[in-house]
């Protein structure tokens, strides 16, 4: 039993670690016609309202995951390096000034996929496991 | 006692907000959406002149800073939006909801990040101008008032809101974002209207630096509408008297560095007054006011100070130092507790001084309070609970 234990516990511990490094690969989708090329700076810019158009000039629209939602936080602390309060607290200022609005929250990657696919110009993220022939992908979040 | 009453009726609206803001930021409805802001707020001053203290009696708690607001924009197009904010508080004696500010936006998508804006437009000089009420959005309970207080013993740097347009302009140089904003019209003061209201503002900013400078100018005009009774719409009055048909020049600097967990925040506004009535005294209302901020994040905890000074060319000084700490409750929700030393001193002893031609002139700000050998010195408790929502 204690030689049982003695094997066990490191491969706990391993598993452990590594359950805490897994972190879902996130990706930008957007409608199968868009053809805008999006970089992890311009993305950056969007979602923090600082700018309402791609390069080429037509008019995004962005989509958010529901606040507390798990890959809502991932996904700004990659693209914005900006923690959740951070981000609430820069979205106030931004909103309660006139110079911005929340974008519109969804609470799964289904209806992300579907507010997506109805208008091109529209950009969300979603789990890549989730990603389908539905949307098109845009960019890898890492 | 009204007022009270009121007050704490906010205050406890504002309790159930917290429960709202849990949940959600912002609700939508198409192209239609609202979001909101509340600050159930007390304060409890000690000793220090009545004309400071305003509405507070001496050691009894207050709840008139207590406010809450709701927002509302809706996209009419892919270039045209129009929002707006109502706002509840208790500024006035009465909770009386306005219209805080209200415009319309329309940013051509051929001229790439250019925003043109048309109405009742927050004032947007000032770090923390355009978010003046929301609780949620500073550090402190209140912003440092050696800057924000828009009274007429105040500094007279900034507004709340202007009527007028508003043209914008943003992009980017490696990390660094920039925008740069122009704007026309004019915006009422604690001393009346300011017309011919005309600036700019640049803000540079990347992860962890925001850089903030901004000018502006306009005139003092005199104000048709009627003056706030009590020694504070006399006092408004008088230097209104002397300002009337004066220029005034406003240049601010304002920073916010975020250096790991450390939060430094400071600004310096200058504003010059000339012409006018009395064009020879009219340099005596010139203030230079600053304040400077350092905060230290410890997980949902940040303690902080600031340091902050008023100073009237020929009237008051006041120097405030304030020992506060904010803590996260949730996402949405804010808890502030501050202690707050203020020391004000006049220059000048009698309420009118003559010049050698002997003409009289007012003598500005809390001066003439000082005369009466009340005392300059106060203590403030500050504590909020805010939310977005």
């Amino acid at each position: 039993m204690r030689n049982y234990i003695i094997k066990c516990v490191p491969v706990m511990l391993l598993s452990l670690i590594f359950a805490a490094n897994v972190h879902a690969k996130i990706v930008l989708i957007g409608h199968t016609s868009n053809t805008e090329e999006v970089s992890m700076g311009v993305l950056k810019r969007i979602y923090l309202g600082k700018q309402i158009t791609f390069a080429s000039g037509t008019p995004v629209e962005i989509v958010d995951f529901s606040n507390g939602a798990t890959i809502r936080d991932e996904f700004y602390v990659k693209v914005t390096k900006k923690s959740p309060r951070q981000i609430q607290g820069y979205r106030a200022k931004l909103i309660f000034s006139g110079n911005g609005s929340a974008p519109l929250e969804l609470s799964n990657a289904d209806q992300i996929k579907a507010w997506v696919a109805e208008k091109p110009g529209r950009i969300g993220y979603i789990d890549s496991s989730d990603a389908d022939a539905s949307i098109k992908v845009l960019l890898n979040i890492d | 006692m009204k007022n009270n009453v009121n007050g704490l009726s906010v205050a406890l609206m504002c309790s159930g907000t917290i429960i709202i803001s849990s949940t959600a930021f912002a609700a939508q409805n198409g192209d239609i959406k609202w979001s909101g802001f509340a600050s159930a707020s007390a304060s409890q001053v000690s000793g220090g002149i009545e004309e400071y203290r305003r509405r507070f009696e001496n050691g009894k708690t207050e709840y008139s800073n207590t406010r809450i607001g709701l927002n509302i924009s809706a996209k009419i197009s892919d270039d045209i939006s129009v929002a707006g904010q109502i706002l509840m508080a208790g500024r006035e004696d009465e909770y009386a909801a306005h219209a805080d500010w209200v415009f319309i936006t329309y940013s051509p998508h051929q001229l790439k990040n250019t925003a043109f804006k048309l109405g009742r437009i927050k004032f947007a000089t000032l770090l923390n101008s355009e978010v003046y009420d929301v609780g949620y959005a500073y550090p402190w309970v209140s912003v440092p008032s050696e800057i924000y207080d828009f009274t007429a013993s105040g500094s007279q740097a900034t507004y709340e809101v202007m009527s007028g347009a508003n043209v914008s302009y943003g992009s980017y140089i490696g990390d660094f974002d920039w925008k740069i904003q122009a704007f026309v019209g004019e915006a009422d003061s604690g001393l009346g209207t300011v017309d011919s209201l005309i600036g700019s503002v640049l803000a540079v900013n990347n992860d962890d630096l925001e850089f903030r400078l901004g000018y502006h100018q306009g005139t003092l005009v005199e104000d048709d509408g009627e003056p706030s009774g009590g020694l504070v719409g006399k006092l408004g009055e008088l230097k209104e008297e002397q300002l009337v048909g004066a220029d005034k020049e406003v240049t601010n600097l304002g920073v916010i560095w975020n250096i790991s967990n450390l939060r430094i925040s400071a600004e310096y506004v200058s504003v010059d007054w000339s012409g006018g009535r009395e064009a020879e005294q009219t340099d005596l209302f010139d203030t230079n006011s600053y304040y400077v901020s350092a905060g230290y994040r410890m997980g949902d905890w940040m303690p902080m100070i600031t340091l902050a000074e008023m100073d009237e060319e020929g009237g008051t000084n006041q120097e405030s130092i304030t020992l506060g700490v904010r803590y996260e409750l949730s996402r949405s929700t804010a808890v502030k507790l501050e202690w707050q030393s203020i020391d004000i001193a006049g220059r000048a002893e009698p309420l009118y001084v003559e010049n050698e031609q002997g003409d009289k002139f007012f003598q500005s700000g809390l001066a003439i309070l000082a005369e009466d050998g009340v005392e300059d010195k106060l203590t403030m408790i500050n504590f909020s609970i805010d939310v977005v929502f």
